[in-house]
């Protein structure tokens, strides 16, 4: 499977330099086709390109595709109610807590849910709860293993972690339905930076899917690049973001360049060139 | 199913999209049971309330107006095939029912 078609699926949809050729090799092996995508968290997105006609997968191979659709979707609606337990279980004890990272991208950052799988759940708690939210969650979670459950009192990897003032994540949050329920996540431009710190932190990334969060949270939300830098800023985490929002815009060859990633190339120039940003 | 009973799908069953059907998760229920075709239509018609009665209509009225000029109306699905898809719905506990 060649980057450049796995990198195409994950910008399928978006204004991108990527063109899906429907008759190259990769893409006509839709075994392996299927196999790297979900791989890479990017399922739901080589599905919209066989919905759209980009992609022709009929007969025996679209049963294929199909199969693995349902049993990753599956997955994700046993993860979802999971969430909702967590919370709720949360809830009942009277533990503030924010939905954090995928299991809050589907409904938050792309127009259907079906489009991101929710690999693991994440809930930011604050720390003199963290004890007793792990024993609420634990409640609920019991042995299922659907997916991983955290329960973390910050949003960004590494030394930077401590540098995040845990009232500015529960700032008020950003609510959001799930079925009948609704959840809190993080607000702009927590969200975003948490997202890059996920998109940013390994070399290469470990899912393209996470820079397709990058670019979808980007497009949908808008966030106020001032609002964004300020916060990086203060949290120390301006390096990490702008090689995240470089990393997707480059990968994902995206065509719009917003304001915010022209930021992250001049601060990227100016701190190889040795200078303050 | 009462053909004059309003209802709607349950909002507490979380459901997601695949290529060719659509995947719900029962609310009391491990496993995930899939509507294809006219019952993920009639899943989708389902946010609002609806009678039976009022989705074959609905569905004899889109044969109608998607048909060729000239040419008889398209295929709408029969009575018993909507009761069948409302019935297993209901099976699932997917279905709210208005108060009668």
């Amino acid at each position: 499977m060649s980057t450049d078609t796995l990198r195409a699926i994950a910008a399928f949809g978006l204004r991108t330099r990527h063109v899906l050729d429907p008759t190259a090799a990769d893409v006509t092996d839709v075994t392996s086709l299927v196999s790297s995508a979900e791989q890479h968290g990017v399922l739901g997105q080589l599905a919209a390109a066989v919905r759209a006609g980009t992609i022709g997968v009929l007969g025996d191979e679209r049963r294929l595709l199909e199969e693995h659709l349902r049993a990753s979707l599956t997955r994700d609606l046993r993860a979802e109610r999971l969430l909702v337990e967590s919370v709720r279980a949360l809830d009942r004890a009277r533990i503030e807590s924010r939905v954090t990272g995928p299991s809050s991208l589907g409904r938050t950052a792309y127009h259907d849910p079906s489009y991101r799988s929710i690999d693991r759940i994440d809930l930011l708690v604050r720390p003199d709860d963290l004890d007793r939210a792990e024993r609420a969650v634990q409640s609920v979670a019991g042995d299922d293993s659907t997916v991983p459950v955290h329960v973390c009192c910050t949003v960004l990897d590494g030394k930077t972690a401590n540098s995040v003032p845990v009232g500015e994540l529960f700032a008020p949050p950003y609510r959001y339905p799930v079925g009948m329920w609704e959840l809190e996540g993080l607000p702009m431009p927590t969200r975003l930076l948490d997202a890059c710190a996920r998109a940013g932190g390994s070399e290469p990334p470990a899912q393209l899917v996470t820079l397709r969060d990058v670019a979808q949270l980007v497009r949908t939300e808008q966030p106020n690049a001032v609002d964004v830098l300020m916060t990086a800023s203060s949290w120390g985490c301006e390096d990490a973001v702008a090689n995240a929002l470089i990393r997707t815009w480059d990968e994902l060859a995206l065509v719009d360049q917003p304001p915010l990633v022209e930021w992250a190339r001049r601060h990227r120039d100016r701190a190889a060139g040795g200078g303050a940003s | 199913v009462n053909p004059r009973l309003p209802l709607r799908r349950r909002p507490d069953a979380l459901w997601r999209r695949s290529l060719d059907a659509i995947v719900i998760l029962p609310p009391n229920e491990h496993d995930t049971i899939i509507a294809a075709g006219v019952a993920a239509e009639i899943w989708e018609l389902l946010t609002e309330w609806r009678t039976a009665d009022a989705l074959v209509t609905l569905f004899a009225d889109a044969a109608a107006a998607s048909a060729a000029p000239g040419a008889s109306t398209g295929a709408s699905p029969s009575r018993e095939e909507i009761d069948a898809v409302l019935a297993g719905f209901d099976e699932h506990g997917l279905l709210d029912h208005a108060p009668s």
